[in-house]
Order: C-alpha cells, then sequence, then structure tokens
C-alpha cells in the first residue's frame, strides 16, 4: 500500500486525527469494511440489472416454447382438416403458413435457449463476484473483531506498564533500603546498649565479690563469673 | 421423487392439473406481497431463489415486472389476485358451513355457532364424529372446481402456507401439499355417495343458514352499534373516548352494511344449482 493510498485511508477514517494516532488498528479496519461494504453494495446493484436481463430472457424463452406449442395445436388441425378431405388452396395455404411459423417458432427457442444460457453464465459470474466480496467482507469482519480485542490488549497492557514505567520505584525501593539500614542501625544500637548494660551487671558482680569479706564466697563468685 | 415426476402424477388423474398447480402456488405468492407487503428480491434472495421458476412464468405472462432488484405486481396480476379474494371471500361465507354436515340428521354445525360462548366449546361440538365434510360434492355439484375449494380450506384452516416459517418456499415449491389436496378431491364423498336429490335439499338447507348466520351477525352488530351510540351520548367531556367511539361506530356500520348487501348479493343462491359466475373465471391464464 502506498503512503498516499494509506494517508487517504486514514484521512475516510478520521480525517481530524494526527497521521500518527491515525494508524488506529480498529478505525482502519472499520474503513476497510465500510470500502468493501460499499464495493458489495455496487456489485448487487450490477447483477440486480444483469439478473433483471437474465430473467426477461428465461421469461421470453417460456414465451417462445409457448409458441410452439400454440403452433403446434394450429399446424395439427389444419393437418387434421386436410386428412379430412379439406384439399382447398386455401386450407394448403394455411397449412404452409402454420408450418412456417411452427419452425419459425423453434428456431425461436433455439435462438432464446442459447441467449439464456449466455445469460445464465454471466449471471453465475456476477454471483461469484459477490460471494467473493461477501466472503471478503465476513472474514474482513472476523479479522477487525479480532484486531479490535487485540487493540485494546495491547492498549490495557501498554496503560499499565506505563502507569509502572512512569512511577520511580528506585527511589521507592532506595527509601525502603534506607529505612531497613534504619531500622538495622536501630537494631544494633539497641544490641550494644543491650551489650554495655550486661558488662555494666558483670561489673558490679566484680565489686560485689571484691567487697564480700569471704575468700570461699569471693572465688566461688569468680568462679560462677569465668564460666559464662 | 423428483417434482417432475410428481406433477406428472397430478396430470394424470381427473382432478388437479399442472396449471392449476402453478395458479395456487402463486396465490400464495401474490397473498406474500399483496397483503403481506412482503418484497422478492432477483438478487441476494436466499430461500426465496428456489421460487425463481414461478416468477419466470408470472414474468412471461406479465403477472409480475421487475422493478429494480424486485419483482412488482402488474395491474393484471392485482386483478386476479382481486379476483381470488372475491372467490375467497365467498368460499368462507357460503362453502364453509358444508364442511361439518350430519348426514343423517340433516342438521349443519354452524346452525348452533352462536350458541356458545367460548371457542372451546364451539370446537368440542364441531369435532363431533358425526358431522361430515360435503364441500366437494357440493362443490361438483355447483360445476366448481373442487380443489379450489380444497385449496381455500388449506388457506383457511390451520395455517397450511404458513409463510413466516423457514423452509416455506421449499413446501410450496415441493409437491407434497398438492398431492395432499388431490388426494383429498380423489377420496371425498362423492354425489353419488349422498344422492343427488338429498344434496340438493342439502344445499338449499345450507343457503337458509347462511342467510340465519348473516342475518343474525346483522344483529349483533345491531345491538353493538346501538351500545355504542349510548355509550358516545354519555362521553360528552372526554374527547378521546368520543373519538374512539366514534370510530368504532363507523367500523360496526360498515360492517352491518357489509352483510346487508351481502343478503341481497346471495340471494341467488336460493336456487341450488346456482353458482356465482366468478368461479368459472380462471385466475391465471398459463
Amino acid at each position: 500500500m502506498g503512503l498516499f493510498d494509506r494517508i487517504g485511508r486514514i484521512f475516510n477514517a478520521k480525517a481530524n486525527t494526527v497521521v500518527n494516532k491515525m494508524e488506529n488498528p480498529t478505525e482502519m479496519s472499520q474503513q476497510i469494511i465500510r470500502e468493501l461494504e460499499e464495493k458489495f453494495k455496487q456489485a448487487v446493484d450490477a447483477e440486480a440489472q444483469v439478473k433483471a436481463i437474465n430473467l426477461k430472457n428465461n421469461a421470453d424463452l417460456v414465451k417462445a416454447k409457448q409458441d410452439v406449442i400454440e403452433w403446434e395445436k394450429r399446424l395439427n388441425g389444419i393437418l387434421d382438416k386436410i386428412d379430412a378431405g379439406d384439399n382447398s388452396p386455401e386450407t394448403a395455404n394455411l397449412s404452409h403458413t402454420a408450418a412456417d411459423k411452427y419452425n419459425e417458432a423453434v428456431a425461436n427457442v433455439a435462438k432464446r435457449e442459447q441467449i439464456v444460457a449466455t445469460s445464465n453464465e454471466q449471471v453465475k459470474t456476477m454471483e461469484d463476484n459477490v460471494n467473493h466480496i461477501k466472503e471478503a467482507i465476513e472474514s474482513a469482519i472476523d479479522k477487525s473483531k479480532n484486531i479490535e480485542a487485540r487493540q485494546k490488549v495491547a492498549e490495557a497492557s501498554e496503560t499499565i506498564n506505563k502507569a509502572m514505567s512512569s512511577t520511580n520505584t528506585d527511589g521507592l525501593l532506595g527509601t525502603l533500603d534506607r529505612m531497613e539500614e534504619k531500622v538495622a542501625a536501630t537494631e544494633y544500637r539497641a544490641e550494644a546498649y543491650a551489650g554495655s548494660a550486661a558488662n555494666s551487671s558483670a561489673a558490679s558482680k566484680i565489686d560485689a565479690i571484691i567487697n564480700n569479706t569471704s575468700t570461699d564466697a569471693t572465688l566461688a563468685a569468680f568462679r560462677a563469673n569465668r564460666k559464662k | 421423487m423428483l417434482l417432475w415426476q410428481h406433477l406428472g402424477q397430478i396430470e394424470k388423474n381427473n382432478f388437479m392439473n399442472i396449471n392449476e398447480v402453478k395458479t395456487y402456488k402463486a396465490i400464495i405468492l401474490f397473498n406474500e406481497m399483496m397483503n403481506n407487503g412482503r418484497k422478492f428480491k432477483t438478487v441476494m434472495n436466499g430461500d426465496d431463489k428456489i421460487l425463481e421458476p414461478l416468477f419466470i412464468d408470472l414474468l412471461a405472462k406479465n403477472y409480475l415486472v421487475i422493478n429494480g432488484d424486485s419483482y412488482n405486481t402488474t395491474e393484471e396480476g392485482e386483478k386476479v389476485f382481486y379476483n381470488f379474494m372475491k372467490k375467497y371471500k365467498e368460499y368462507l361465507k357460503i362453502y364453509d358451513i358444508y364442511s361439518l354436515v350430519d348426514l343423517d340428521k340433516g342438521e349443519f354445525a354452524f346452525e348452533k355457532f352462536y350458541d356458545f360462548t367460548t371457542d372451546a366449546q364451539w370446537d368440542a361440538y364441531k369435532n363431533d364424529q358425526r358431522f361430515f365434510d360435503v364441500r366437494i360434492p357440493v362443490a361438483k355439484f355447483k360445476k366448481m372446481n373442487p380443489s379450489e375449494i380444497v385449496f381455500m380450506s388449506f388457506i383457511n384452516e390451520n395455517n397450511r402456507f404458513d409463510t413466516s416459517s423457514t423452509g416455506w418456499q421449499f413446501d410450496l415449491m415441493a409437491d407434497n401439499i398438492w398431492m395432499e389436496i388431490d388426494d383429498i378431491c380423489r377420496s371425498a364423498i362423492m354425489i353419488e355417495d349422498i344422492g343427488e336429490d338429498v344434496l340438493k335439499n342439502m344445499i338449499k338447507r345450507g343457503t337458509e343458514v347462511m342467510m340465519e348466520l348473516m342475518k343474525k351477525e346483522i344483529e349483533i352488530n345491531k345491538q353493538k352499534l346501538e351500545e355504542a351510540k349510548k355509550e358516545y351520548m354519555c362521553l360528552a367531556d372526554d374527547d378521546e373516548g368520543m373519538s374512539q367511539t366514534d370510530e368504532y361506530i363507523v367500523e360496526t356500520t360498515t360492517i352491518i352494511e357489509e352483510y346487508e348487501e351481502d343478503l341481497v348479493y346471495y340471494d341467488p343462491y336460493w336456487d341450488p344449482w346456482y353458482c356465482s359466475p366468478i368461479w368459472y373465471v380462471p385466475l391465471f391464464i398459463w
């Protein structure tokens, strides 16, 4: 498809949108369907014209066959008269006229049959073309539905992904990291405070032992402190 | 069996020929076009395509023309259908009452038509086995075409030509229904089974019943008219109500006038041999 053709189609689909936006797949496919439907309508109109001629040809053939039957009856009537002994020149003349007319009618049927056969072929071709367009429209409608569904899914995914990408996740995670570090620091400090508290407790125990006058008690206290 | 083989069979017996079958098919199409407003298309016509041979025959005889992508009736075609409708109206007025006759007692089920208040009661009464269908011997007695009477009964009863059902076009062009009509014509009670004198008396009585029914119909409608007129007088300030009642009065008056005209129109039927000339005029000339 040439650029100008594409642009033309896009302008038909939505005249006042910018070129990038104009390539909306759903709008494009719907425009294609509209164009196919327009072609279909034109083809059906053309088929109707050909069909009208075909039907008229068929009707003429029916009339022509009726003429043969009627001239056959007339000819047989005259021949019956002749067989019954009517030898007048008028009757003989009439019999010739009837025979000629019968032949003409038979020839006319043959001609009409030929016309009908050709006409039937033309109608068949037109029908095939119309059916081809009809199938193309059905296929385009299916494809269009598919495109529309896929476009919706793609647009939804795009929206989600865009939302995800536009959010500063690194910053958020960095904050979380900082928060984590902060918590860790607090924990370390807490532990450190806990450790100094434990040391302070051991010193007071030693002091108590030092101040204790009993040797045994002092040793027991030292031993107990050494085991920890 | 193929269509032409069946039509061949129809042609062989004495009741229906190919042209009669074609006529009845065409009547159904014309009814669809003129009474139901259906447009038959020449192209993109789906199930209607099967009707094409019939359309071609009607085009050949100038009963139809093509206008754009549709078939249209000609003045000649409309005249044919109008004649058929006239016949059909007569059928409903005169011949339908012979569908339920008690041959032993000489009674017509329609004598008691106005004695029942519901359709169910009427149906129960008329389904009594003692009633016989003598429309065909009556038609033959009056030198009418029996198949035409059966065809009309098929239109009137049980919606045998239901053009709203899927595939009706096939049913119309296939021959089952025409074979059925033919079978009915062949297997019906004959004049000889009843006897000409009995049949003659029965037709006289049938005419009396028909006239009584029409008079009863006039009487009922006159009562309705009187009531409507009284109601109209009471609706002094109700414009809408007055307009509706006024409409009803006009309609009922028209019905009464039609029945009164019918009493005159059907007067010749007191003669048991009488039959309106419309029954002897062929509908389509094929």
